[in-house]
């Protein structure tokens, strides 16, 4: 129904900037800015969360690791990647991203296995969010209001689980009872960790780290020193050369941080100009999204340091004995040491439990939009996009969402599912591999719509196509990122058969439910392969 | 004896004539034995292009000044033709002129519709003539009357189905309905929803069909279903964007479903919605929008198998 690349108007309407004449048909809207579709893209990207998770993970994991230089490399890595997203979506503003492009460019099986893989990682990031708001987001607001004793019974494994399946059975029930109603919600709780980040990036700025070492003192009863020697005490090392390395390995948590800029694809046919809109949002979530995190780096460590960053998480972590602190190191702890004001501090609290809040519900609708596409596509069965008659809402993918979230959110709990899996970044630079593979055969699998995308896109390096050499020298990046993914045991345990199953079963298994599928629907007289099949044009 | 019957449904080309190539190959290439064309023919928009005294030929495209060689004019017509514009080869002169009235403009639309539709038609009969395949065209809300005349004359190989019952094979038949309810932009057939209802339910009283073998094909889509989801637009018509998200709201039509709740037909066809592709069941009523992407010429479509009793499978296509 919208028109990119037009304007509202009757054919009263003068050229004017548009340079064409448009008549009264449905959809002529004026378009979303590319300020809009960038907004969704930088709400996706989230700073306040990236880096909240790259500090815990990647200093746990790495120890002694600097994120400035990580999220330089991973800025520097996915250049190529937003790039690869920006020309697909430029060339193919309303397929929808990734699962359509995957599956009309390389084969509709590998197609699905992306998508389901991407979905389940989303799936799985939403259960490890909601596992962490009871052992990260929500303690320092309670040492805020004074029910510091409750802490320890939010943090244990019970409290994770009352907390978490309490966000699911909510998030479930949202969907199932429409979503829109929260939009009010939604929007405050965005706009309130806009102004908090900002909020939160000043108060870093002004405190150099003589007045954090005093707040330390003052409230938590410790010194950076003091926590920095007993680290080495217990065992922390202080071997530069080990440190530079573990920065290298960090750059696998610069990329989950950053990833989300790319989510503009989905709806870039809204998007003013949409070749061109769809694709500057992409950019531009991508640059700012290098100024956020690059600037976000810098400050923490201007105010907090390395050696006490580093420090405080080893022995939160490796030495549980040896740490005093009241809270755990994570940012939004700390972030309360900015600041002796009650209310500021709670200000900072809610602006990192919101940040949670609203970043879990668009997992669940992410995860709902695939799954309608694989039941209309007949991977699926069609009942799971069936609606509810009386509400209209889509009960069965919000149940199945929520139920393998739950099942997910156990697994987090009580197993070593997250620490185990070797990580989801070996399989997830697979998959962008593959997008990145789809972007180098696009102009030779469909020159029908290479040869009609923006001039841009079709530019030629010599007589190679740019979208090739972008997407080749991504897809080089993944497999490097792949390759430090599972060769790493640090990150996600030793590499064994059953590490390697748990960890490829959610892609693998992608591919016999389509085959199984494909089988049945050839029974009843359908190709599914026929559904990304071009007829000829001529 | 022929036990079942291969249909092929697209909606919402909009002037692409590279999709409508497609639409028409899409006979032989899926073993369809009928094509139906959902509505929405028309394209919306005219590109002048402009003989400059330089002797290149200079357009604007997505607000960008564009220009070429005389001899690269019909690579451009054609390009233009196949996303869905109307290429108009003018002069400043003329493009002065037409930009001061409306109703000249107005009028070069209506030719330019029709000339497309006509080639259209002629290459449909061209290519499905001796071939078994009968090609529904019918009009949607976007589709100036005028285009009916076209239409008109090109049975039996090309029907216009709009506003009547059409027989199919094993004894099934289709009802068509082609306007939508009130849009902001004051399309060409629009009625208010419950004079929507109105058409509909006298239309299937009037040929009382068997509503167990009968196909729904009515342009707009049921509100309130994951077929009909479009983005929310604020007073100047801009798509809605809070808190970091897309704001999404109903664009289909009530009474559309409750037509389909009542008479509980197996299948009933839309479009109008480009971005809600998908089907989904109403009832016992499959509901299909393959929704639209005609400007980047790819024809999505959906794909069914129907025997005597039933519908027997689907599959949505994008090729």
């Amino acid at each position: 129904m919208t028109e990119a690349n037009s304007r509202i108007g009757d054919t009263s309407t003068a050229l004017g900037d548009s340079g064409i004449f448009v008549r009264n048909a449905t959809g002529l809207v004026r378009n979303l800015s590319t300020l809009d579709g960038f907004v969704v893209g930088f709400g996706q990207l989230n700073v306040l969360l990236g880096l909240t998770e790259a500090f815990a993970f990647a200093l746990v994991l790495f120890p002694g690791a600097s994120l400035t230089p990580a999220f330089a490399i991973a800025a520097g890595t996915l250049l190529f990647f937003a790039l690869v997203y920006a020309m697909l979506t430029a060339a193919m503003p309303r397929s929808g991203g990734d699962y359509v492009w995957v599956s009309r460019l390389i084969t509709p099986s590998v197609g699905f296995a992306v998508n389901f893989y991407i979905t389940f990682v989303v799936l799985a990031w939403a259960a490890l969010n909601a596992t962490l708001i009871p052992s990260w987001f929500l303690p320092p607001l309670l040492n805020v209001f004074g029910l510091q004793s409750w802490v320890p019974h939010v943090e244990s494994k019970t409290g994770e689980l009352v907390i978490g399946s309490v966000l699911v059975l909510l998030y479930t029930g949202v969907l199932i009872y429409g979503l829109r109603k929260m939009v009010r919600v939604m929007v405050w709780m965005f706009w309130f960790v806009t102004a908090g980040t900002i909020l939160w990036f000043v108060l870093l700025l002004i405190n150099n780290h003589a007045d954090f070492a005093s707040a330390l003192q003052t409230h938590w009863g410790a010194s950076p020193g003091s926590v920095i020697s007993a680290a080495k005490k217990a065992g922390f090392g202080t071997a530069s050369a080990d440190h530079a390395k573990n920065s290298f390995y960090a750059v696998i948590f610069g990329i989950t941080g950053f990833l989300g800029f790319q989510m503009t694809s989905y709806f870039a046919g809204e998007i003013k100009g949409g070749r061109r809109g769809g694709s500057r949002a992409i950019m531009l979530a991508w640059a700012l999204g290098v100024v956020g995190f690059l600037v976000g780096c810098v400050l923490l460590y201007h105010t907090y340091g390395n050696d006490f960053l580093s420090s405080a998480t080893y022995l939160n972590s490796s030495a549980p004995t040896q740490y005093h602190l009241p809270l755990q190191p994570v940012l939004p702890a700390l972030a309360l040491l900015l600041t002796g004001n009650k209310l500021v501090q709670a200000l900072l609290g809610l602006t990192f439990l919101f940040t949670m809040l609203w970043i879990i519900p668009t997992s669940f609708v992410f995860a709902s939009r695939n799954m309608f596409a694989w039941s209309f596509d007949r991977v699926m069965p069609s009942w799971l996009s069936n609606m509810h008659g009386r509400t209209h809402s889509p009960v069965n993918v919000a149940v199945v969402s929520g139920v393998v979230t739950e099942l997910l959110l156990l697994a987090t709990i009580y197993t070593s599912f997250w620490g185990y899996l070797v990580n989801l970044t070996g399989v997830l630079a697979v998959c962008f591999l593959l997008v990145s593979i789809a972007a180098i055969v696009f102009p030779f699998r469909r020159k029908d719509i290479f040869e009609k995308a923006p001039a841009w896109v079709q530019r030629r390096i010599g007589t190679v196509p740019l979208i090739c050499v972008v997407g080749v020298v991504s897809g080089l990046l993944w497999i490097l990122v792949g390759y430090i993914a599972w060769t790493t045991p640090s990150i996600g345990g030793a590499v064994t058969w059953s590490s390697m199953l748990s960890s490829t079963g959610a892609f693998l298994i992608a591919f016999p439910i389509y085959w199984v599928a494909r089988w049945y629907h050839k029974q009843r007289g359908l190709k599914l392969g026929m559904a990304f099949a071009e007829i000829p044009p001529e | 004896m022929r036990e079942t019957v291969k249909l092929f449904f697209a909606t919402d080309l909009h002037g692409s004539t590279r999709c409508f190539r497609k639409f028409v190959n899409a006979g032989r290439f899926f073993e369809a034995d009928i094509l139906i064309m959902g509505g929405d023919m028309c394209g919306k928009a005219l590109v002048p292009v402009v003989e400059a005294a330089s002797g290149q030929f200079e357009f604007k495209l997505a607000g960008t000044a564009q220009s070429v060689e005389k001899e690269d004019l019909a690579h451009l017509s054609e390009t233009l033709v196949d996303q869905g514009y109307y290429p108009y080869i003018t002069t400043p002169d003329e493009l002065r002129s037409l930009q001061g009235d409306p109703a000249a403009v107005s009028a070069l639309f209506s030719r330019l519709m029709v000339e497309r539709a006509a080639e259209w038609v002629q290459l449909a009969s061209e290519r499905l003539r001796d071939s078994g395949i009968v090609c529904f065209l019918s009009p949607g809300n976007d589709d100036e009357f005028a285009i009916d005349d076209v239409l008109a004359g090109a049975e039996p190989v090309v029907v216009n189905p709009d506003g009547r019952i059409v027989e199919l094979p094993l004894g099934w038949s289709m009802i068509s309905v082609g306007y939508s309810n009130r849009t902001p932009w004051n399309t060409p057939r629009e009625v208010d929803d419950a004079e929507l209802g109105a058409m509909i339910n006298g239309l299937v009283e009037s040929t009382s069909p068997d509503l167990r073998h009968t196909i729904f094909n009515f342009h707009l889509p049921p509100a309130g279903t994951a077929i009909d989801q479009a983005p929310k637009l604020d007073e100047t018509l801009k798509p809605v964007v809070k808190g970091g998200h897309a704001q999404w709201t109903d664009a289909g039509s009530r009474a559309v479903r409750e037509a389909i709740e009542r008479y509980q037909p197996q299948l009933s066809l839309h479009g109008h919605i480009h971005e809600s592709r998908g089907a989904i069941k109403l009832g016992k009523t499959l509901c299909v929008n393959p929704g639209s992407e005609y400007g980047e010429g790819v024809l999505r479509g959906a794909l069914f198998q129907l025997d005597r009793k039933s519908l027997r499978s689907h599959l949505l296509t994008m090729g």
